[in-house]
């Protein structure tokens, strides 16, 4: 076995453990608070029931988040594909699934023409979801949101960018940006897992690329990424 | 005739809680009016096989339906599904996994060994009794097994 088989095999386990060990009592704490509901709820007051709510959508956060770090543990060994991914159709495909899932959404999306590139399909779509899905995220109290995509030919490689009017955030805090449960909008304003970046940068890694943002507080943020040409 | 007796599921869970829970969605929606509960792999093939504790159960009568999880002390799911499906007598019990693990590999060597359905445990309560009632509606009273 070689040193990168044995991590894997390690990282393999430790998600095993995570799925099945730490969602047991995620389990417990939501059926046994449901329980509670079903044969105790006629005692309890509105502020009881209102605690009540407070533990399972608390728990189902924690189930979120072990999803989370399931999906990031599998990323860093599973194999990996090279084909030809047309990326402006998976770019609108996830768009469109998004507008499918949320029809309220008012945020207005456009997407440039997009150039091929080899990769794996699946992990690039996920790249597409996490920063299309953060981009509406923090536009989405803005009066008017937008989300621009484009991409642009260098030499030795291409640039996809997406950038959005949202809330941005200060450049200061760039470095946490990419990094496992790091959120740089505190409290409850921005839901999210804390993990979607990380995921983003894990996968375009893998590709042998790099992922930077630019943004300013208040004025909107770009995260981009650069796949390398000449892979497949 | 012992309490053992007539038992229509059997559910081999470790994790208390679980077994709770699944015993509860199986109350709740009716279906069964005798669960047995086994707490590892070795109670579960005692149980069967009429051995240990269960020695004076009917050994003619079997559940309709084993709910069995997969990682647990003494001797794990794989292991009794390996068990029961190397013996002519017990291969026909219809066992459903239900297990916290939607790994491949389990649901491939679950199958590869011959179980009858693979099911990961829904965090969310009420798609855990939905599934629980499903499962027991199903085995109880859709499917038919050989006498």
């Amino acid at each position: 076995m070689t040193e990168s088989d044995v991590l894997a095999a390690e990282l393999e386990s430790f998600s095993y453990s995570i799925s099945h060990d730490l969602r047991a009592p995620v389990r417990a704490i939501i059926g046994f608070s449901r329980a509670l509901e079903d044969d105790y709820g006629v005692r309890l007051d509105d502020e009881g029931r209102r605690l009540l709510a407070v533990v399972v959508s608390e728990a189902e956060r924690i189930d979120g988040l072990i999803d989370g770090l399931v999906v990031f543990s599998r990323l860093g060994h599973q194999p990996m594909e090279n084909v030809l991914v047309e990326m402006s159709v998976l770019a609108r495909e996830v768009v469109n699934e998004r507008a499918n899932t949320r029809p309220s959404s008012d945020v207005v999306i456009e997407i440039a023409d997009l150039p091929s590139i080899s990769g794996d399909h699946v992990l690039l779509r996920k790249v597409w979801e996490n920063l299309i899905s953060n981009a509406t995220k923090f536009s989405s109290l803005q009066p008017a949101p937008r989300v621009t995509i484009w991409a642009s030919q260098e030499p030795t490689r291409i640039v996809y960018n997406v950038r959005d009017n949202g809330v941005g955030f200060d450049m200061a805090y760039s470095e946490k940006l990419f990094g496992i449960f790091q959120k740089v909008h505190g409290g409850d304003r921005f839901a999210g897992s804390g993990l979607g970046l990380a995921i983003v940068k894990r996968i375009v890694h893998r590709h042998g690329g790099a992922v930077w943002a630019d943004a300013a507080l208040g004025e909107g943020a770009t995260l981009s990424f650069a796949l390398p040409l000449g892979r497949g | 005739m012992t309490e053992y007796d007539d038992v229509e599921i059997l559910l081999v869970e470790d994790n208390r809680q679980d077994a709770e829970m699944t015993m509860r969605a199986l109350r709740k929606c009716k279906i069964a009016n005798k669960v047995q509960w086994a707490k590892d792999g070795v109670e579960a093939l005692n149980f069967i096989r009429c051995t240990g504790e269960f020695e004076s159960r009917n050994k003619n009568s079997f559940p309709k339906v084993i709910l069995l999880d997969l990682k647990m002390p003494r001797l794990d799911g794989l292991d009794v599904i390996r068990a029961l499906k190397a013996d002519e007598v017990t291969r026909k019990i219809p066992i459903v996994v239900m297990t916290s693990s939607n790994q491949e590999r389990d649901v491939t060597e679950s199958y590869r060994l011959g179980v009858n359905g693979y099911v990961t445990k829904p965090v969310q309560s009420a798609a855990f009794m939905e599934a629980v009632a499903n499962i027991g509606m199903f085995w109880l009273f859709v499917n038919s097994t050989p006498v």
